[in-house]
C-alpha cells in the first residue's frame, strides 16, 4: 500500500531524487523528483532506499 | 444526457477547466486539495446538453482520503471521462490515465499547462501519444482557454482504449516508461530565480523568517485595505443614508414598526451598533463593518492561494501540527477558516483519518474566529487600543495550541504523516483573483444578510416576550458568577449561534469595561460555532463525534472564561 502510494506520486525504483530540505525534530523532508518538490513525513522518507546516483 | 467527468491528479487545473466548459464558477487555486467535493454543470455539445462533473483530484483509483473517495464515486458514474493531465509532469500523471483506460470507459486526454511545458523545455509528440494510448489527445491551457475549441470538437472521438487491459502496478510503470521514452523529450534547463525563491521559502532556516514576514504583511494589508474601504466608501455612504432613515423613523412615529425597522433611538439619534433595527443595525453591521474586511481578506487570500505559497507554509508548520495529531496540511483549514469556518471545515476532508479531521474541525470551531467576527472585534475594541485586540487573539492562540495538544492525547486513531506536492510558484492572475474574491463576497452576502435579519428580528421578539430577562437569570451563575460578565451578555451568546458579528454588537449597550469586552468577545468564539458551521460539522463528523466535539467546546469555554476572569479581572 505504502509503495503504491509512493509510486503514484512519482517515487519509484531507479528514480533520481534530491533532498531539498530536512526539518529538525524529526520534521518532514522535502525532496525533488522529476523537477517537482514533494514534502514527506520523516518516517515515509526514511523508507525510501537510496543508492549511488547512476 | 451523458455524464462527463473531469478526472486527474490534484492541482492540474480541473476546476479552471470546469469553469471554462460550463460557465459555472467554482473556486480554483494553486495547491493540491482545493476541490473536496464534486460540482455539476451543463455544457451544450451539438444539440444535446451534457452534464459536466468536476471531481476532486486523485493520484490513483485507490482512495486515501475522503476527497479521493468522492473522485472514485464520480468515476463510477461517468459515461465519458476528460482526463486532465499536467503536461509538465506527464510520467506521474499517466499512472491514473492507465488505470482509467483499463476500466474501458471512453476517455479524451487534455494535456493541460501546455504553455508551461513548452517554457520548461518539455516536448511531447502528440501523434505518438494518441497512438500509444489509443485515445484523442488535445493540448490545452485552461487559464487562457487555448485548445478548448479543439477539445470540444473532439469529445465525440473519445473512446475506450481497446488493447489496454487491467494490469498490475509494476507492469503499469513499465508501460509508462515505454510511452515516455517514445513520446517525450526534455531539454535540461538551468536554475532560475523562481527555483531559488521556491527553495528559500521551503528550507527551515530561510523559510521561517520569510513566513513570518509574509503573514505580517498579509495581516497588515487586510487591515489597511479594510480601513480604506470604511473611511472612503462605506462611512461616506452611511452619512448619506442616515437622514433617510431618520426621515423614515419620524414618518413611522413610535410603535411596533419603528421598533422593528429602526429600533431604539439613543439620545434621539440612530446608533448603528445599538439601535437593533432592521434598517439600522441590520444593514450597518454587514455592509459598513464586516464587508470591508471580507473584501480585504478574500482578495489577500486569493493571492495566497493562487501563488502556491500555502503548501510551503504547510511544510513549515508540519512539525508543530504533528503535536496536535494532524500534519502540516492542517494549516489550510485554519487559513480558510479565518474567512469563514464553513469552507474551513470542508477543507479538512483532504486530511486522511477521522482523528485528524475531528481535531482539525474542532480546533477551527473553538479557536479560529471568522472575518465577520474579527471585523466586529476590530470595530468594538479598536477604540480602546490595539492591546485589547491583541489579548483576544493571544488567548485564542493559546486555546488552539493547548486544545490541540489535549485532543491529540484524548482521541484514538491514526495520525498519518504529510505527503504533499509542492506546486511551482505562479503569478496570480488579476482577473482570476478578482473573480474569485467576488464569488466569495457574493456568497457572504447571500449567507449573512438573511441570518442577520433573522437575528435582529429574534432579538426584538425575545425582548418583547421577556425571554431575555428569564434566560439571563437562568445562566447568571455561569455568566455572572464564573465569567464575571453582566448576565444580559447571555443573550449575546445565544444570538451568536445565528451570527457572531451581530452578537459582538449586542455587547456594546451593556456598559462593560474593556477587559470584560475582551472576555466576552473571546468566549463568543470559543463557546460554540455559528449555526452554518455547526450544520456542516455535523454532516462531516456524524452525530457521535459531533456530541464529543460539543462537549469539548462547552468544557473549553467554561475553563477559558474562568481563567480569563481570574487573570484579566483579577477577581
Amino acid at each position: 500500500m505504502f509503495q503504491k502510494k509512493m509510486g503514484a506520486i512519482g517515487i519509484r525504483e531507479q528514480k533520481t531524487l534530491r533532498i531539498v530540505a530536512k526539518y529538525p525534530f524529526n520534521g518532514p523532508v522535502v525532496i525533488e523528483i522529476d523537477g517537482r518538490e514533494l514534502t514527506l513525513g520523516r518516517h515515509m522518507a526514511e523508507h525510501i532506499i537510496t543508492g549511488d546516483p547512476v | 444526457m451523458k455524464k462527463i467527468v473531469l478526472m486527474g491528479n490534484p492541482n492540474v487545473g480541473k476546476s479552471v477547466f470546469f469553469s471554462r466548459l460550463t460557465g459555472a464558477n467554482v473556486i480554483a487555486s494553486n495547491y493540491p486539495g482545493t476541490t473536496v467535493d464534486f460540482s455539476k454543470g451543463m455544457m451544450c455539445l451539438g444539440k444535446e446538453g451534457q452534464e459536466i462533473i468536476d471531481a476532486p483530484g486523485t493520484y490513483s483509483l485507490e482512495p486515501s482520503n475522503k476527497a479521493e473517495e468522492v473522485a472514485l464515486e464520480m468515476f463510477r458514474q461517468a459515461d465519458l471521462i476528460i482526463n486532465v493531465v499536467d503536461a509538465t509532469n506527464l510520467e506521474r500523471n499517466l499512472y491514473l490515465t492507465l488505470q482509467i483506460l483499463e476500466q474501458k470507459k471512453p476517455v479524451i486526454l487534455a494535456l493541460n499547462m501546455w504553455d508551461e511545458a513548452r517554457h520548461t523545455g518539455i516536448v511531447i509528440d502528440l501523434k505518438k501519444l494518441e497512438y500509444d494510448l489509443q485515445i484523442p489527445v488535445v493540448p490545452t491551457v485552461a487559464l487562457s482557454g487555448e485548445g478548448f475549441h479543439d477539445l470540444i470538437c473532439r469529445i465525440d472521438e473519445a473512446r475506450p482504449a481497446e488493447t489496454i487491459e487491467p494490469m498490475n502496478e509494476s507492469d503499469r510503470w513499465i508501460k509508462i516508461g515505454v510511452i515516455i521514452r517514445n513520446v517525450q523529450q526534455v531539454t535540461h534547463r538551468h536554475h532560475t530565480l523562481r527555483d531559488w525563491i521556491s527553495e528559500a521559502s521551503i528550507r527551515p532556516l530561510t523559510g521561517f523568517p520569510i513566513a513570518v514576514a509574509v503573514i505580517v504583511a498579509a495581516l497588515w494589508l487586510v487591515i489597511f485595505i479594510g480601513e480604506i474601504f470604511i473611511t472612503y466608501l462605506f462611512d461616506p455612504l452611511f452619512d448619506l443614508y442616515t437622514p433617510v432613515v431618520m426621515g423614515i423613523s419620524t414618518w413611522l412615529g413610535p410603535g411596533f414598526l419603528q421598533e422593528l425597522l429602526i429600533g431604539q433611538l439613543i439620545n434621539g439619534q440612530i446608533d448603528y451598533l445599538q439601535s437593533m433595527g432592521l434598517l439600522t443595525t441590520g444593514i450597518y453591521v454587514p455592509f459598513a463593518m464586516v464587508l470591508p474586511y471580507i473584501v480585504a481578506f478574500y482578495s489577500v487570500l486569493a493571492v495566497f492561494e493562487d501563488s502556491g505559497y500555502l503548501p510551503r507554509l504547510a511544510t513549515l508548520t508540519d512539525t508543530i501540527f504533528h503535536r496536535f495529531g494532524m500534519h502540516g496540511f492542517g494549516i489550510i483549514p485554519v487559513f480558510l477558516g479565518f474567512g469563514c469556518n464553513v469552507p474551513g471545515v470542508l477543507a479538512a476532508r483532504s486530511l486522511e483519518t477521522k482523528k485528524q479531521r475531528f481535531i482539525a474541525t474542532t480546533l477551527l470551531a473553538i479557536s479560529v474566529p471568522c472575518m465577520a467576527k474579527n471585523a466586529m472585534v476590530f470595530g468594538i475594541l479598536g477604540p480602546y487600543g490595539i492591546g485589547y485586540i491583541f489579548l483576544v487573539f493571544a488567548t485564542l492562540f493559546i486555546v488552539f495550541i493547548s486544545s490541540g495538544l489535549i485532543l491529540n492525547r484524548l482521541m484514538t486513531g491514526d495520525s498519518p504523516e504529510i505527503c504533499l506536492e509542492i506546486p511551482p510558484y505562479r503569478k496570480p492572475n488579476t482577473a482570476t483573483v478578482l473573480k474569485k474574491t467576488w464569488m466569495r463576497i457574493r456568497w457572504f452576502l447571500q449567507e449573512a444578510i438573511p441570518f442577520l435579519f433573522v437575528g435582529v428580528l429574534l432579538i426584538n421578539l425575545l425582548y418583547t416576550v421577556g425571554f431575555v430577562g428569564w434566560l439571563g437569570g437562568v445562566f447568571a451563575p455561569v455568566v455572572q458568577g464564573w465569567f464575571g460578565l453582566p448576565k444580559e451578555a447571555t443573550t449575546a451568546l445565544l444570538i451568536g449561534f445565528l451570527r457572531k458579528d451581530l452578537a459582538v454588537g449586542m455587547l456594546l449597550p451593556l456598559g462593560m469595561t474593556p477587559m470584560q469586552l475582551v472576555i466576552a468577545t473571546t468566549l463568543l468564539t470559543v463557546y460554540f460555532p455559528c449555526v452554518g458551521t455547526f450544520a456542516v460539522m455535523f454532516k462531516e463528523l456524524g452525530i457521535r463525534d459531533m456530541i464529543k466535539a460539543t462537549a469539548f467546546m462547552a468544557g473549553t469555554a467554561f475553563v477559558v472564561g474562568g481563567v480569563m476572569r481570574l487573570v484579566l479581572l483579577g477577581i
